[in-house]
């Protein structure tokens, strides 16, 4: 069955790649993870390149910005936004 | 070499008569020509004078990277004081340190860190306002310790010790280096440089000197910019850049992320890397990309700035896995290699660019450098190889030095602040390097059961330290394993993690 690309595939991947155990710990949609500098920019970059695979979506150069990324809750508005 | 140009401000100075109304920088929706800047620089300098006259100063430049930091640079310099370039996004305590380890008389810096900045200072401070700049503040705190003739500025690097050093530069060091700079890459009023690295990083003093000294054009790259490929590759279409310089972590990002195939990068000229080993896969992918550059591989620990450099041949050789070498010694230095109590070479460099030594840290001065027949050798602690053309190959450190996104880490650095954290018993941090010579920093800690909380661990860290020297990794122990002479094992953490 192909996987549902939904804000909790999202949430997982972030989660398998970025987060720590202990991180995973109270992670939710509204985690800060940019400002929080739980996600550095490397992984930040990381992490554009993912949503623009999964979700074809592209990201302007501007774009790739905390208010776009800094929660799971903001990259889905965004992807949301540029899909309509 | 130009007789006229004796200090780093005739750079600039001679730059503004012959180029006027060049543009000198650029920054996001603002630029300045050579003229203004001279102008503006003229200002800051005046100001400074009527506060301490003749005497040598030195002051901190505590601001993001924009036309107003290089202004303020130069200011420091025309004035006769060395200006020390501070990491405007570290934690502040680590800034604090700096500030007083140097003794600087003068902070320049935004509106809104000069609240905190005057409760940490004793002293009396004193606010100035300098025409034409906005939000600089000089908090005159200390007189003047001596300090070498002709010094320019100090750039902090990590310390073993668990505190930063300074490492000295007089004018000559950096005339001398963008002097061999000149004849290597050819810049003229034509050019247009990229600054990516911040200040304080010792790869700056390439773009900034060498671009102002040819009447080229600089663009100044913000810290938000420099970390996204996309709006890199954005700024090398649009500003046309022939000249660019910045560790391979940066053009690993670029290849991999930048979308480069749609943009046209065909202005880029030279393409400088230097501070860590450039895999050479992500190499020769770049080398395609920009079949228009010619790539060189530069090294030197900041204390020598660039010493040896190496051109990659074109082609890359599809076949080649090894990294390529760090090349032959630059024209006018000297190198050697001595060999270990390990039995491996150690490569020293001697000559006009190497530092005045460490600010204020004699011990650290006597055993770093060595002075053999009146010739002044700086150890730099990398282990070296020569291949048959006479080429230095990097082998790796000596010491517990690692290098992380091309920063250079102490180990023990980041043990001692972690060390100072309430819940840790013990801690031992290693660097372990993968296939793709990418560092990962992983703290081994012992900690007190009721109070251990690594996500706060966490946060003590970026607090305390730069981002680049945070732990990747924390992994709890119950105890640190130790040598028979009760020192920490670190071969044995080596191979007891799995990350």
């Amino acid at each position: 069955m192909e996987q549902v690309k939904d804000k909790q595939f999202l949430l997982d991947y972030i989660k398998t790649e970025f987060l720590s155990n202990t991180e995973i710990e109270g992670f939710n949609e509204d985690t800060p993870l940019v400002s929080s500098r739980i996600m550095d920019s490397i992984s930040t970059i990381q992490l554009v390149d993912f949503i623009e695979k999964e979700f074809e979506v592209e990201f302007f150069h501007h774009e790739v910005d905390q208010e776009n990324l800094d929660s799971v809750n903001l990259m889905w508005e965004f992807i949301k936004s540029k899909k309509q | 070499m130009n007789p006229q140009i004796k200090r780093l401000e005739n750079l600039l100075e001679l730059s503004a008569q012959n180029w006027p109304s060049k543009t000198a920088l650029e920054e996001e929706g603002r630029s300045i020509n050579y003229e203004k800047l001279n102008k503006v620089s003229n200002l800051i300098a005046r100001a400074l004078k009527e506060s301490f006259g003749e005497s040598q100063f030195r002051a901190a430049i505590y601001y993001p990277k924009s036309i107003e930091s290089v202004a303020i640079l130069f200011g420091i310099l025309k004035a006769g004081g060395t200006y020390i370039p501070l990491d405007y996004e570290a934690p502040e305590s680590r800034n604090l340190f700096i500030i007083k380890d140097c003794a600087v008389s003068v902070i320049f810096t935004t509106s809104d860190k000069c609240p905190s900045l005057k409760k940490s200072l004793s002293g009396s401070i004193q606010d100035l306002n300098i025409d034409g700049l906005n939000q600089v503040s000089l908090l005159p705190i200390q007189t003047n310790p001596i300090q070498p003739d002709g010094l320019a500025y100090m750039l902090y690097t990590s310390g073993s010790t668990g505190k930063p050093k300074g490492v000295m530069f007089s004018h000559s060091n950096a005339l001398h280096f963008v002097n061999w700079c000149s004849n290597q890459f050819f810049p003229d009023e034509n050019s247009v440089f990229s600054s990516h690295a911040s200040f304080h990083f010792d790869l700056s003093i390439l773009d900034l000197y060498l671009s102002i000294k040819h009447g080229s054009k600089l663009i100044l790259i913000s810290s938000k910019e420099s970390k996204n490929p996309l709006a890199l590759s954005h700024l090398i279409e649009t500003k046309k850049i022939t000249h660019w310089y910045s560790t391979p972590t940066i053009l690993k990002l670029m290849v991999n992320y930048g979308k480069i195939e749609r943009h046209d990068h065909s202005s880029l000229k030279y393409v400088l890397f230097a501070g860590e080993v450039f895999p050479v896969n992500p190499l020769k992918k770049l080398t395609l990309l920009w079949s228009t550059a010619r790539f060189f591989n530069l090294y030197g620990p900041t204390e020598t700035n660039v010493c040896t450099y190496y051109e990659v041949k074109l082609p890359v050789d599809v076949n080649r896995i090894e990294p390529f070498p760090i090349g032959k010694i630059c024209e006018g230095l000297k190198s050697k290699t001595i060999t270990t109590f390990e039995g491996k070479p150690e490569l020293y460099i001697s000559g006009p660019n190497v530092s005045q030594g460490y600010w204020n840290n004699e011990g650290l001065n006597k055993s770093s450098f060595e002075n053999s027949e009146g010739v002044n050798w700086y150890k730099t602690g990398d282990l070296v190889d020569q291949d048959l053309e006479g080429n230095y190959i990097y082998l790796g450190r000596k010491d517990r030095m690692v290098k992380k996104n091309g920063f250079r880490v102490e180990l023990d650095e980041i043990e001692n602040t972690i060390n100072s954290n309430q819940q840790i018993i013990d801690v031992a941090v290693i660097g372990k390097i993968n296939s793709d010579f990418e560092c990962r920093i992983i703290a081994f800690i012992q900690i007190n059961d009721e109070e251990g909380n690594i996500l706060e661990l966490k946060k003590y860290c970026l607090e305390n330290m730069p981002h680049y020297m945070t732990p990747d990794v924390f992994v709890i122990l119950e105890n640190i394993p130790k040598t028979s002479t009760d020192k920490t094992d670190y071969q044995k953490l080596h191979h007891l993690n799995e990350f």
